[in-house]
Formats: C-alpha cells, structure tokens, sequence
C-alpha cells in the first residue's frame, strides 16, 4: 500500500462526507501506522531501526513524521487514557505495546497489530474502531506531550 | 371471481367452507393453494383494487406512543395489501432464530427451519422465482464474486434474493400476479370493499359461526364457513382479535392478555461510518445489489454468525453498505456536464471536467454500465453505480420479543365505528448492544482487510442517546398473534390455529415468536402455504 496514496484520504474523506476534524485525525493516525506497515515491510530487517523496547525513541525521531499529525494523535490518546486510567505510567504502556518482543519497533508493531486484529482486542476511541496496539500508540504520543490533553 | 360488495344486494349471506380475511401475500397465497379444490372460499378484502384513500386507507389511522410507528403510510389496504409497495427482498430465517436462546427472553418457536424448509422452496415459486435458488455460495460463484476472507467464526455474507419485477412494478405484487387467477377462479370468490364488522360466534365463544362485513357506505354481507383465517398484517391481525374479544367478553386467543403484545419490526439505521483510503471500486463489486443473467438480483450483505451470537449473547443482525457517491470521480463528474448539456447549459469549467472523465474513463464506463443494467438513468440523483470513498453501514436488527412493545385499541374509532388502533413500539438495550458488537466487528475485519476504517455511530456509544434518533421503522409487524405450543405463552399454536378457537386461524407474520433478520414475507408466505395444506387436509 502505497502511503502517498493515503495521505490525501483524510481530504477526500471530509469532501465526500463532511467529516469533522477528528476524523481527519483518526484518518491520518490510519495513514500513518499503514504507512508504518509498509516502511516495516520495505525494510524490514534494517540493522539500524530501533529494538524493541525503545518505543519512545522510535516514536521522537520517526512517530511524528510517520504517524501524521500529533496534535489529533495526541487527542485520541487522551480519550484513550480517559477510560485506561492504568495505562498512563510511559514505561508500563511501552511494555503493554511492545511486549517483550525482539526486533525493530516497526515490524513488532505490525505484528502486534496484525495479532490484535485476529483476537479481535480492539479499543474504540472517539467511535473509531482501532486495534487495541494503534490505540496505545495514540496514548504514547499524548503522554510524550504530542498535544493538549 | 371478484366482486365487489358495494355492488352485491344488501344481506346478501355467502356459504363458504373458508373464509379468509384478508387478501395480501398470506391471504392471495392460501387462496391460490385452494384454487382448483373442492372447498368453496371466499376472501374478503377491505380495500378495493386499487388504492383509496377516503374509501379504506385512512381506516388504517392510529395512535403511535413509543417508536414513531407510521400505520397509515407502512400498510396498504386494498387487493394485494402491502405487496403493493414492496421491494421485493427475500431471504429465510436463519436456523438459529427458531430455536429457544437463553438470552433473549420469550425466543423459541415451536417449529424448527427444517419444517419450513419444504415450503421455503415452495414459497420462491409463489413470489415469482422461476429457477430454485442457488447456494450462497454458488450464487456468488455464478456471479463470479469472490468475497474477502472474512473471519467465518464471527461474520458471513448474507444474500438477500431480489423478487422479479413486474409490468409496472419494481417487484412481484401478488394481485398483478395473481388477480386474473382469482378473476377466474370458480371456486375463490373474492369480495372488495368488504371490511370486517364482527364474528358471531357459538355460545360457549369457541367457535365462530359467521362474519359480517360492511361498506363504509352501510352494504354488509354475511358470511358462514367452517374456517375462518385471518391474515390482516401483523397489526390488523391482532386488531381484529381483539376487537372480537372486546365484542364477545373474551376468547379469540385473549383469554391470557397475549394478543398484541410483543411488537416488533426489524429496526434500520446506520451503525458506523467506512472510510477508505481510495476508491472502495472493489468492495463495490462485492458488497452491493449484483446483477446476473436471467435477470437474477441479489444484495450481498453482512451478518454475525451464529456462534457469535451465542457467544457474546447477542440478537440476529445484519448490514449492508450504502455507498456515498465520490463528486469528484469520473462518473460524477460525466453526470454534471449530462445534467448542465440536458438544460441546454454549457457546463462550467468543461475543460477541466472533461479531462477528468477522461482520466478516469475505466471507471466510468464500469460505473455507467453497472448503473444502466440496475435500471437507473444517466441523469438521477444517487450514488448507485459512482466509485465511493465511503459508505455507510446499514444495519438491519433483529428485535428482542417484549411484552410491553404492543398493539392495543385506542379509544378513537373509525368511520366502521370500530376502535382505532394504538401502537407501543419498544426497543430495548439488547438491540442497542447487538448493533454496538456488530459494528465493532465490521470495523475490526474490515481494517484487516484493508477495505476502510469504520467510525461507530454514536448512538451505539452512548446508552443516553434515544434509539429513536437514528433508527426507523421498516413496516415489518411482526409477533402479536406468536405461535406457542402453551396457550400462555403464545396466542396461536404450531399449525396457527388461536388457542382456544375451534376454527380460527391466523397467517402472517403476527405469528412469528421471533424476528430474526430477514425481511418476513417470504417467511409469510411459507407459512401461509403450510397453513393452506393444513387447511386442505
């Protein structure tokens, strides 16, 4: 999937259906793990990504640039925290989000995230339906002070 | 034959050995299985054969204090009924919805799927089917869809059948289809403008002797059978019965206060909202009304499988997508500048516009045929055919039967004298959480699928939002008179004879103890012919 081929959905999503601003938001959260899925794939097994359990520094140098705009990220992530009060502490959510798993953030994350789908662990923020890893992301980048609470 | 009673001698008596009360899809049906027999029917109609307002629609004028239940306009009273203004889709109960589910209350008919099944296939025929159905999955093949790998263990496609279209008619209507039969008939003979004014009945109230019918201008007739069968609609079916309990201090299947309670309809109203990153062309060709040769008409759809349901303790549902149009796709476009050339305008910008259609030819020479063979003009307003970014999921529910959610008689009466009829449509949490579940499910596969992503509509959020503010009546009345081999618990039994009544019977949907998802009426008509064989034996 091609990430340029998403980065104009969110302008043609409020075109055809009037969506509001979060929308744009959550769309653009969508553009950007997808895109993430797709660098995952086209690199994938790069010696020079981030490990594992490095998820803050991963998200600083790269999350910003390739999960869209932080400000609606950031938003998600707080009405995510709103109803997952247990998972504000940084570390404890990085662990929840990657696990203990080896290799380069990317690809555990398209793991992770391909496995949230099969379980069916999914969490709904602000109406959107997300994989319960893309919504922890959302929470991460909150906490990184990716936006206003 | 038909006639007409404001044409026949008044106190004219009729004898007949059935009487059917009614001559919509359950009534024409019974009567097309006795044409040709030895039994001597007459089928009254309280409308004529054509639509009247004054004459017989407004009889149909009510009170609605729950849902917004819309009884002059979902109904039609003249020979057809409500066919007149039906869609034509078909599909049959699922085996799940007959059988007894321990979360959710009052479920269970009497009959399993297998005993419909006979008359299922039976029923095709009956609303215009000319070849058995296929398989869903043969159906798709010889459509050549091939649908995206759901998870099996919580979603399946769902196939709804669309009826042929007739002569002036977007469906199968059962007085086009079956009118010349009854005209010829010698042994049906079918009375217009006859509406029901009261039974007489035996002493002991358990068996009707005969039925009077009037004009609204004052002609009545008499009617004495040995069988009596009532097949009004889901609400008329119980008004009548109850207006009959009302006029002899009881019986008619009242004796346990059952007649008109648990109401229900299949609820409509968008679940969530799919968006994608392109052009949904592909999900197009597979979740929409597909077209065939031999003029085959399907709608591909969504429903929980029934595992889930059981697992996650849910109601029957299904959805379809409702495509919302791209204005910026080729099609769109080349329906503007057809619009603006049609008025006798140059449309404005055509440079750029036409470059547009050009750059995008193969889908509008794909949009346009596929909007051609659905029978839709280049010019009309609509998404249909038009490459979209995002459609809306369209759920259909199925209702929790609900005792409180009843039809009663309100106090008003109509122009025949008779009390009018008041309906309390109530919907209760487990709709508002299936549909909640439901549409969770459809946003997580589709994502997986890499079909859209799915924003859940508020409604199914937040349990202070009315259910009335996004969903609609689909006039299907359903469960007032419900089939039960216990008196107490149902007002008709296994073969829709009333409880308590020695020959009265009752066809429609009315009897149905549980929804499901489908659209009723091929489920009516199934019925309908099975309750006609019993009657013949």
């Amino acid at each position: 999937m091609d990430p340029e081929q998403f980065a104009s959905m969110g302008a043609h999503a409020r075109a055809v259906t009037g969506l509001a601003v979060d929308r744009r938001g959550c769309m653009r959260l969508c553009i950007g793990l997808l895109g993430v899925l797709w660098l995952g794939r086209a690199v994938g097994g790069r010696e020079d990504l981030p490990p594992a359990g490095d998820l803050q520094s991963w998200l600083q140098h790269f999350g910003p640039g390739r999960l869209g705009d932080p400000m609606a990220l950031s938003r998600l992530g707080a009405i995510y925290l709103a109803s997952h009060p247990g998972e504000r502490e940084p570390q404890h959510l990085s662990r929840l989000i990657l696990s203990d798993r080896a290799g380069p953030v990317e690809l555990v994350l398209i793991e992770t995230i391909a496995r949230d789908w099969s379980k069916h662990d999914v969490a709904q923020v602000d109406g959107w339906v997300l994989s319960r890893t893309e919504a922890r992301i959302c929470a991460a980048v909150h906490l990184m002070g990716g936006g206003p609470g | 034959m038909i006639e007409d009673l404001r044409k026949l001698p008044p106190g004219t008596t009729i004898t007949a050995d059935i009487c059917l009360i009614g001559a919509g899809a359950a009534g024409i049906t019974i009567a097309r299985e006795l044409a040709g027999s030895a039994l001597r029917v007459c089928m009254v109609e309280g409308g004529g054969a054509q639509y009247e307002y004054q004459e017989s629609q407004q009889l149909y004028a009510g009170d609605s204090v729950g849902m917004p239940v819309a009884l002059e306009a979902g109904r039609l009273r003249f020979l057809g009924g409500t066919t007149n203004h039906w869609g034509g889709r078909c599909a049959p109960l699922d085996e799940l919805d007959f059988r007894r589910r321990d979360w959710v209350p009052h479920s269970g008919w009497p009959i399993d799927r297998a005993e419909l099944d006979p008359y299922y296939m039976r029923a095709c025929q009956v609303a215009g089917f000319s070849t058995p159905w296929l398989s869903d999955p043969e159906t798709l093949s010889y459509l050549n869809v091939s649908l995206p790998a759901l998870n099996e263990q919580w979603l399946k496609p769902f196939l709804w059948h669309f009826t042929p279209a007739m002569k002036a008619a977007p469906a199968w209507h059962w007085a086009t289809a079956y009118g010349p039969l009854l005209q010829e008939s010698s042994n049906i003979r079918t009375l217009l403008h006859a509406n029901f004014a009261a039974f007489a009945t035996s002493e002991d109230r358990t068996r009707i002797r005969s039925l009077t019918v009037r004009t609204l201008s004052g002609v009545s007739a008499r009617i004495n059978a040995a069988k009596f069968v009532v097949c009004c609609g889901g609400i008329e079916n119980a008004r009548l019965l109850l207006l009959a309990a009302e006029a002899n201090s009881g019986g008619f299947g009242n004796n346990n206060d059952l007649v008109g309670r648990f109401f229900m309809q299949h609820p409509r109203g968008p679940a969530g909202l799919i968006v994608s990153s392109g052009l949904m062309s592909r999900t197009q060709e597979q979740f929409n009304i597909l077209l065939g040769r031999d003029g085959l008409v399907v709608e591909v759809g969504l429903t929980l499988t029934p595992q889930l349901q059981e697992q996650e303790r849910l109601l029957n549902c299904s959805a379809v997508l409702r495509y919302q149009g791209d204005p910026d796709s080729g099609l769109a476009v080349a329906q503007d500048i057809w619009r603006s050339l049609q008025s006798g305008k140059w449309p404005p910008d055509v440079g750029e516009k036409v470059g547009r259609v050009a750059g995008d030819f193969g889908d509008v020479v794909r949009g346009l045929k596929h909007r051609l063979a659905a029978g839709h003009p280049m010019d009309l307003e609509g998404s249909q055919g038009i490459p979209s970014r995002s459609a809306i999921l369209l759920l259909d529910l199925e209702q929790a039967p609900n005792p409180d959610s009843r039809i009663t008689l309100a106090a008003e009466r109509d122009a025949l004298g008779l009390r009018r009829v008041q309906a309390n449509w109530q919907l209760g949490e487990l709709e508002r959480r299936t549909a909640a579940r439901f549409a969770g499910f459809v946003g997580a596969e589709f994502a997986r699928l890499g079909i859209g992503r799915c924003r859940i509509e508020p409604w199914l959020l937040d349990d202070h939002v009315p259910m009335a503010s996004a969903l609609e009546e689909t006039y299907h009345y359903i469960g007032t008179t419900r089939m039960a081999d216990d008196p107490s618990a149902g007002v008709t039994d296994r073969n829709c004879a009333v409880h308590g009544m020695q020959n009265l019977f009752v066809a429609g949907s009315s009897v149905f103890p549980t929804a499901g998802q489908a659209n009723p009426t091929l489920t009516i008509v199934a019925l309908a012919l099975r309750l006609a064989d019993h009657l013949k034996n």
